[in-house]
Parts: structure tokens; sequence; C-alpha cells
């Protein structure tokens, strides 16, 4: 799940180093479209049903994003 | 007001912010490009807007600001130069071909309308997408640059002029033509966007009442002293024509040869001189509108906006396709009446536009066209 999630991180970021500890806020600051495509791309690739965007925006680092969608599941 | 005296806004509170703002922002945008054809027919009258009425000229003036706070938005959100780069040509230039040829088709071919059949010459709201391509290109050395906001306000406000010693000339070549007019003139809002951090936004959003006022007070006072300035004319052009024709005395020998002639020339120089002045007024007004727009939109989900905020690229690269059409058969015997059908099929067509199947589809479109073309990096 982990691997997943940093890898479609790292397509959407088109960046090669995502750690658990980066922030969204500063150390990844994605635009709003690739948000909403990694909120579909975890959905459809990861089977979670619904991962509202909002959700996305209620967490700082990584690892908070794993532990979301783990959570989601 | 909700939490007073934070020093930085959670990104919660941030994305609801700028979400509500996109959404107002598109549903204005969509109901400009509902009545934008008709503006040329004469449906607010024979000038065409409704200049000379009080409340409408400053709310005419705010209507400028749309844009330009989109692009501010999208700066806002472009903090990560780099990612913004590397995705530019999947995310703003592929989609920019793929829609740019399906306009040119549906627009001169179905619906009948004039547009060049021409990839550079981008149709309707298209400009965006290729103005983002090229801002998302260079935004990473615009920053590096010493001084580099000022130097590309310097230049957006000159954009169209060029320096053709030892006069200012009109340049025809920036216009439409590969969205270039619009790249340059709009750049300084991008890095407003940019250099907007969330603390900025806190200090915006807490800003003292008194203040609030007064920058309303501005705004008005500045959009009446532009409506007294622009009421004669119908455009900027128009305008310096008619100060060339005036008998003002000064005017006249400005803009005069030796022989006390008018050349095409100097008046070119006119056109220049006032297209400057116009855009540094609009560029306070956007600021100012900006500001209240933060001040008072809320940090909370609001039901239909934050929707249409969240599908806001969607429908904006998409509205076109049933706002045109649709603006050219609105009925417009009152005007009253036809403002109303304005407002329902503008949120109509963003209701279904950000429709979560519609604005998924359209993002995957996006993401997986530029995947397919792009070589995979070596693992």
């Amino acid at each position: 799940m982990k691997e997943q999630i940093i890898e479609i991180l790292k397509e959407t970021t088109g960046m090669d180093n995502i750690t658990e500890d980066m922030t969204f806020a500063e150390d990844i600051a994605l635009t709003s479209m690739a948000i909403m495509k990694m909120a579909y791309d975890i959905q459809d690739k990861l089977g979670v049903d619904e991962l509202p965007i909002e959700a996305l925006y209620d967490i700082e680092t990584v690892k908070e994003l794993i532990e979301l969608v783990e959570s989601s599941k | 007001m909700q939490d007073t005296g934070v020093k930085k806004l959670a990104r919660l509170q941030e994305y609801y912010l700028l979400t509500n703002i996109k959404g107002i922002l598109t549903l204005l945008i969509v109901c400009y490009h509902l009545v934008s054809l008709r503006l040329n027919s004469g449906v607010f009258g024979s000038t065409e807007l409704p200049m000379g009425i009080l409340p409408v000229t400053p709310l005419f003036m705010a209507g400028f600001a749309l844009v330009p706070m989109f692009i501010m938005i999208t700066g806002y959100y472009s903090k990560n130069t780099e990612s913004c780069r590397t995705n530019a040509f999947s995310t703003a230039l592929i989609p920019y071909i793929i829609l740019q040829v399906i306009s040119m088709v549906f627009f001169g071919l179905i619906v009948n309308q004039k547009v060049a059949f021409n990839l550079f010459m981008p149709c309707f709201q298209l400009w965006y997408l290729l103005s983002l391509y090229f801002w998302h290109m260079t935004l990473k050395d615009v920053v590096r640059i010493k001084g580099g906001f000022w130097i590309m306000l310097a230049a957006s406000l000159l954009v169209g002029v060029t320096l053709s010693f030892p006069f200012f000339t009109f340049d025809e070549g920036v216009g439409v033509y590969m969205s270039l007019f619009h790249t340059v003139a709009f750049y300084p809002f991008l890095l407003i966007g940019y250099y907007t951090t969330p603390e900025r936004l806190a200090k915006i959003k807490n800003i003292k009442l008194i203040y609030v006022i007064l920058l309303i007070v501005v705004f008005v006072i500045i959009s009446l002293a532009f409506e007294y300035w622009m009421i004669a004319s119908e455009n900027i052009s128009g305008y310096s024509q008619l100060l060339l024709k005036s008998d003002n005395d000064y005017i006249q020998y400005l803009f005069s040869d030796a022989n006390g002639q008018v050349t095409g020339l100097n008046s070119r120089i006119l056109v220049s001189v006032v297209g400057v002045i116009y855009r540094l007024v609009n560029y306070i007004c956007v600021i100012i509108v900006a500001v209240l727009a933060v001040r008072f939109i809320p940090m909370k989900k609001i039901p239909f906006i934050t929707k249409v905020g969240n599908g806001s690229l969607t429908v904006y690269c998409l509205h076109a396709f049933i706002a045109i059409p649709l603006g050219m058969i609105l009925p417009m015997g009152n005007i009253w009446v036809y403002m109303l059908l304005v407002a329902i099929c503008a949120v109509a067509i963003s209701w279904l536009l950000s429709l979560n199947a519609i604005n998924k589809s359209y993002t995957k479109f996006i993401f997986f066209t530029g995947d397919k073309l792009m070589k995979k990096k070596d693992k």
C-alpha cells in the first residue's frame, strides 16, 4: 500500500524522491488538478471507494496520506 | 469571521477559501461567455454595455478581475516550479492542442462561428491553457531573476508597445497569436499568486473593517473615473481617436508633427500610451477586488460553489461548447428576463460540468493522454 501510494505520488509530481516525512504544503506543493488526479488514482488503483478531495487538504505529510488511505479501505 | 488572529491558514481553510473563490469566478466566466456573442448585437442598448448607471460601472470593473484572479490562484498552486515544468506539456499543451482542434471544428463548422483554423490562434477561453504552458515552463527561471516581478510588471504594462527608436510604436504582432498578449499581460498576477503565502492570506483575511471600507471607496472612485475616461468611446483606440479630434490644444501639440498634422505614427503612440494607463488602472482594481474576495469569501464548504470550484478547470475548459451555442439562442426580449436566463444557464452548465463523473473523466483523460505520449523514465 505504502509503496503504491508513493508510486502514484511520483507519477503525479514527476519527482523521483518522495519520502514519508515530506509535507504537501512545502515539499510537494501539488497543483489543485494534480491533487485531484492523485485522488482518482488512489481510488482506482487501490480500490478505495471514495476519497473526498477535502480530506487530502486536511493532511500535512505523505505519512498522513498513507494513514488516511489505509483507514478509508 | 473565522479564526481571528490566526498567523497562517490551515491547508483545509486555504483550500476552501481558494476553491470557493474559483467557484464564484467560474460561474461568472460562464455567465460572460453566455452573453459574450451578444455584446456586439445591441442587447445592452447602443452603448453595448450599460455604462452610466452608477452601480454598474464598479461591477463592470470587477468583471475585469475574474481572469486575473483565476491566474493568481494558479500562481498560488505553482510553488513547486520543477513539478509544474515537468507536467506543463501533458497538463497544459496537450489538452490545449486537443481542445483547440475540437473547438475549430465545433465552432467553425457546426456552430458556424468565425474562427481561425489555426493552432496558434486560441478559440475563446483556450488561450488560458496555452498561456499556462508558457507560464509553467518559464516560472522557475523568472522567479530566480533579481527583480523578476518588477520586470514582468513593466513588460505587462508595455506589452503591445515596442521600443522602436526614437518612438514607441504599437506592435501588432502581439495579440491573440499564441496567446502572447495574455501570457505577458497576466504574468504579474501569476507571480503575485506565487509569492502569496498562507501567512499573507491570513493577514488579508483579518484586515480591519475600516481598511475594507477605504478599499471599496477607492475602488468605486477609480471605477467611476474610469467610466468618464472611457464613456465617450467603445474602446481604447476609439478614445485615442476622439482625443486627437478634440479641440484640446495641448493634445494637438503633443501629437502633431512640425506641420501641425497628427500623423498616423503619433496616433498609434497615443493608442499605446492609453493602453498602458488602462492596464495600470485595471491592475489596481484587480488587486482591490482580490483582497476583498479573500476578506469576505468564507473558508468553509459552500455546497454548490465549492463543487464548482473543485471542477473549475473542467468547467472552464469545456463550458464554451455549451455556453456559446446556448447564448446565441437565448431570447433577448426583456433585459432582466435575459439576465435571469443567463444566470440559470450558468448555474446549470457549471453544475453539469462539475459533476464527479465529468470532472474525473476530464482529469484522467488529460493525464492519460500526456502519459501515453511521454516516454517512461528508467527506474
